[in-house]
């Protein structure tokens, strides 16, 4: 049977086919207690494909970086906008998909991740800015653009529980 | 944010009774820390055994409340699970905080160094 993305723009639950395809495609206001519900949700989807502890680690780590900055950066705290949340798995692992129509990535591209201490080296003890540094580490392949106002950004993980 | 205390010798115990910390309970999990620590344990023991997840806000407002507590106290980590123990690995904060596997050993360690 055929599946046409277009239909599934609020919450759809396509079949997960051994050739791969869409795991999971969600949309939701963008708060923090959201994106927990989002990942937990977006993990429960991926237990078919059996995930190394170290994979579902990685991957629940990189979706709490990057959504819970389009919490803090993208949208007014008083006007919180949508995010959609795709997830495929292929042949090259998982790939993360998120769409927000919140301000564009400062400088139009997404941060070096550079270890915040590396970048204020005073601050001994530095508090935040390591999402980016982590999703660096932790994603192969890190897309971003922007076009008729909506930020688009792709993370792919590979899988070492998964023969590629 | 669902956290209990104990004391095991002079050590405060808090014991984290949530699966996640997360940015969804940062600020909770920080105000709680600080409130159960109160002012006078030289050591507080923060048991994450039951936490399966920490991403970069609450691996945040973990630095934080150690900052918090102050120089002369010592805010040490106990039963981190793989997940959590990458977090603090990955961000090179496993050499910031004294991490031990139970709270017994970061008692003892604590009633040597004193």
């Amino acid at each position: 049977m055929r599946h046409d993305p277009s239909i599934g723009h609020v919450s759809s639950d396509p079949p997960a086919t051994a050739a791969g395809g869409v795991l999971s495609r969600t949309a939701f206001r963008a708060t923090y207690e959201n994106v927990r519900l989002a990942i937990e949700n977006a993990m429960e989807k991926l237990t078919p494909l059996k995930l190394s502890d170290e994979d579902s680690s990685s991957i629940q780590l990189i979706l709490a970086e990057a959504l819970n900055n389009v919490v803090e950066h993208a949208y007014p705290e008083s006007q919180p906008g949508n995010i959609k949340l795709v997830l495929r798995h292929g042949r090259a692992g998982v790939l993360i998909e998120i769409r927000d129509t919140g301000r564009p990535m400062p400088m139009g591209r997404t941060p070096l991740g550079v270890h915040p201490h590396e970048r204020e080296p005073d601050e001994k003890l530095p508090e935040g800015g390591y999402g980016w540094f982590l999703i660096r580490q932790l994603a192969r392949d890190v897309v971003y653009d922007r076009s008729n106002g909506e930020n688009f950004l792709i993370f792919r993980v590979a899988l070492d529980s998964i023969a590629s | 944010m669902q956290m209990s205390v104990s004391d095991v010798g002079k050590a405060k115990v808090i014991t984290v009774d949530e699966p996640r910390i997360d940015a969804a309970v940062a600020v909770r999990f920080k105000d709680s820390l600080k409130e159960l620590a109160g002012n006078r344990p030289k050591q507080v023991v923060l048991d994450l055994s039951k936490v399966e997840f920490v991403d970069s806000s609450g691996l945040g407002s973990i630095v934080g409340s150690m900052k918090t507590l102050g120089r002369s106290r010592r805010l040490d980590l106990v039963g981190l699970t793989p997940a959590v123990a990458k977090v603090f690995r990955m961000t090179r904060m496993d050499s910031v905080f004294h991490i031990f596997d139970t709270v017994e050993d970061a008692v003892e360690d604590m009633a040597d160094a004193s």
